[in-house]
């Protein structure tokens, strides 16, 4: 509707002939990307840069073996505890031959084998939790999801970081996880109103999105729990129903919200995972069909070359959203896996490679650990994430499947020397050498 | 016999359940040699978590337990367990749920990047339905809703959870016309504030989405034409925006799809700011390929290759698999 006096017309004329460069004074959006730019134009880049392994290992040691507890400040982190193991041990093991040198005095074995030991101790207390035994104090009982801390429920997110701290840890077959299966399936409910699915981290209350059905999967495949094919294929409509056609992301179960590079490596990690299962227990149907049979590749990749950072390489979740060191893994990790499964990947490694090294890691104060971007501090989730997207750059043209339709835990690496990293499997968030016993 | 009070209330008859667990906690503890990333905590919160685990352990719903609960989720809000409780504590002493979600807003308003207080938002509401779900009713939680979620947009106006979440609300009840007519007038107003707001975008595309279902034929060519022609406004305003080029050609294929005629030709509007956005180069191309695939290809590769060897290096894969596929 237009007012009388033409004041909005007048309002739209100026818009029209406002120069662009009036916009940073009103867009967010503008702003924000104008500051990381300028922070990170301040930086030299240096070609040849390389991971300061000692440095990162140094922070990675220090809290994995000192004797000292994480200040008060990180209380938040009760509610997931078992995640600060897998980020903490997975950067360990991702770095290839650690210089440790330390005043620990200890040998990477030894240390390997004192966290193995802890970390199956500490988790232990995390499956003892409020719905698998709540009258009975029987140990014996403890055989479903974990928990962020003592006491609380089992959730899918502590149950994912635990499961692969232990296959980590080489600690898997010292659990049970009889009550598991059915754990999973009290998670999937209908609801009442609406007649379709949902899937929570936890219940009664919990996240439904597409950390749920990643988180669920990658623990099921891990336990050896067969979830069965209704299951199986309720979770499978949810999964390639949910590609955006406005954008072409894959969003987890809902097609209209915008599309996120986290979100979008679940999804798609899930949907691999599914398939293969699919595959063998309902080949009229899934046998020799690839993921574009399912969704529409060439609009993901659309998507996904669009989360490069023209001016420094760095990726970003969402369109028009910041660069940050994380999506070298959630975002690379769907290019590798494009890669992988024989369609293109349309991310720049080499570039995303010259993000983390000099953006990443803090290379003037040699800060340890690994950072989000330049004027940030660095952190264990960071620290994980990156190392991982840093091993996808490095494998880039290295990972293989065996065969068209294998197991996606079955991806292989041809073993090169002159890397800094071991090879991760995109799909699964572990290197390779510890995935190569799971079937 | 031991006392045990907390914020002035009475909590000794939980010492034994209390003493137990600490027993079983320490049985878990004792064995261990490395701290492994415990967390350093205060004696204040111990005795906190101490309550409200014996709480847990004996299900214990009650408003003493309601209370210790919120104060639980006060000082660690991700601490998920919490909210679980909470709403089995709601349904059991039969708290008032309007009132849990006007506590539920301020916190929200406080904890902004919270994950829990969504999940726990989704269920109370949809309790709050059960009761009562008449139109009236409906308005007025839509008036609320909207009240916070504007709030926490003005913080941040991409904040995922809270998009994430109105798109659930929309999806779940069933707006009238007049209610779409003021969604998608806020978000034309987000969009004005910050063009290049992507969340802002694709909220109003499954708003039109949702409208395109409900029209009529000859309504949908014109809500498509309308939506074409405020995207290219919004182009014009600040022409380096994937959000806005995205829509606007999303719009296209939709006209294309339920063959409607593009009759404008639109070269112009890329060739006006060809020099000024890798984008407009890209969606030339795109339109190009949508209106004549064949009859435009040499234009399409020389666009292509603009991007491959000028503009858009860093894309190289990425464009020749684009002119591989021509």
């Amino acid at each position: 509707m237009l007012n009388n006096d033409n004041s909005e017309i007048d309002e739209v004329i100026d818009i029209v002939i406002e120069p662009y460069s009036n916009m940073l004074y009103k867009s967010k959006t503008l702003q924000d990307k104008k500051e990381v730019d300028d922070t990170i134009a301040a930086i030299k880049v240096d070609p040849n840069q390389t991971l300061n392994v000692e440095t990162h290992l140094n922070y990675i040691l220090y809290f994995l073996i000192s004797g000292n507890k994480l200040p008060v400040g990180f209380k938040s982190m009760n509610a997931i505890s078992p995640w600060i193991l897998y980020w903490l041990i997975c950067s360990l093991m991702i770095l290839k031959d650690p210089p440790i040198s330390m005043g620990s005095g200890m040998s990477l074995e030894l240390i390997m084998s004192k966290l193995k030991k802890e970390a199956l101790l500490k988790l232990r207390k995390f499956q003892y939790n409020i719905s698998t035994h709540i009258e009975n104090d029987n140990d014996d009982l403890l055989h479903s999801g974990f928990s962020g801390s003592f006491m609380q429920i089992p959730h899918l997110a502590p149950t994912f970081a635990s499961v692969l701290t232990l296959k980590l840890t080489n600690n898997l077959e010292q659990f049970e996880f009889k009550d598991m299966k059915q754990w999973f399936m009290d998670l999937m409910t209908k609801d009442r109103h609406t007649g379709s699915y949902e899937l929570k981290t936890s219940t009664p209350i919990g996240e439904f999105d597409a950390r749920a059905f990643y988180c669920l999967l990658v623990s099921a495949k891990l336990c050896h729990i067969d979830l069965g094919l209704d299951y199986l294929e309720t979770l499978w409509d949810m999964l390639v129903n949910s590609q955006s056609d406005l954008e072409g992301g894959l969003n987890g179960h809902d097609k209209d919200q915008e599309s996120h590079g986290a979100y979008a490596f679940c999804t798609l990690s899930s949907i691999i995972i599914v398939l293969d299962q699919l595959r063998l227990l309902k080949p009229e149907k899934y046998k020799n069909k690839r993921l574009h049979d399912f969704i529409n590749i060439d609009r993901f990749i659309d998507w996904l070359a669009h989360r490069q950072d023209v001016l420094n390489g760095g990726l970003s979740g969402r369109h028009n959203k910041l660069v940050d060191g994380c999506y070298a893994y959630w975002v690379g990790a769907c290019g590798s896996i494009l890669n992988i499964y024989g369609y293109i990947n349309p991310i720049n490694m080499p570039m995303l490679k010259s993000y983390i090294l000099n953006y990443s890691q803090d290379n003037v104060n040699k800060n340890p650990g690994l950072r989000d971007k330049p004027g940030m501090n660095a952190d264990f989730y960071h620290t994980n994430y990156i190392l991982m997207g840093l091993s996808l750059c490095e494998y880039e043209n290295e990972m293989y499947l065996p065969d068209t339709f294998c197991d996606a835990i079955d991806i292989k690496c041809n073993n090169v020397k002159g890397k800094q990293v071991h090879c991760v499997n995109p799909v699964y968030g572990l290197p390779i050498y510890v995935l190569t016993e799971v079937k | 016999m031991e006392n045990l009070t907390y914020n002035g209330i009475d909590f000794s008859d939980l010492l034994p359940t209390i003493n137990q667990l600490k027993i079983k906690e320490e049985s878990y503890d004792s064995k261990r040699s490395l701290v492994l990333c415990d967390i350093l905590c205060t004696t204040e919160y111990e005795t906190l978590m101490s309550i409200f685990n014996a709480m847990l352990k004996v299900k214990e719903f009650s408003e003493r337990s309601y209370n210790l609960v919120t104060e639980v989720i006060e000082t660690v809000p991700s601490y998920y367990t919490a909210y679980a409780y909470k709403f089995e504590i709601i349904m059991h002493i039969n708290k008032d749920i309007s009132e849990e979600l006007n506590w539920l807003d301020e916190f929200s308003l406080d904890n902004i990047k919270n994950y829990q207080i969504w999940s726990y938002r989704t269920e109370l509401i949809k309790e709050l339905h059960k009761e009562n779900n008449s139109k009236d009713f409906f308005k007025k939680m839509l008036h609320k809703e909207n009240l916070l979620t504007k709030l926490l947009f003005d913080e941040d106006a991409k904040n995922h959870h809270v998009w994430s979440y109105k798109s659930w609300f929309l999806s779940y009840f069933e707006y009238d016309l007049n209610d779409y007519a003021e969604e998608v007038d806020y978000i034309g107003k987000l969009i004005e504030k910050d063009v290049l707001n992507n969340s802002a975008w694709c909220f109003r595309y499954k708003l039109i989405m949702d409208l395109l279902n409900r029209s009529k034929d000859e309504e949908k060519e014109l809500l498509l034409k309308e939506e074409l022609e405020y995207s290219e406004e919004q182009i014009n305003r600040y022409p380096d925006n994937i959000s806005s080029w995205n829509y606007h050609f999303r719009m296209l294929e939709l006209l294309k799809d339920k063959n409607f005629s593009i009759k404008k030709d639109l070269s112009s509007l890329y060739e006006a700011h060809l020099n000024e956005s890798v984008y407009p180069i890209e969606y030339y191309a795109k339109y190009l390929n949508l209106i004549d695939k064949y009859g435009n290809q040499d234009r399409i590769k020389d666009l292509f290759l603009i991007l491959r060897d000028h503009r858009d290096p860093i894309r190289k894969t990425y464009w020749d698999y684009k002119i591989s596929q021509l």
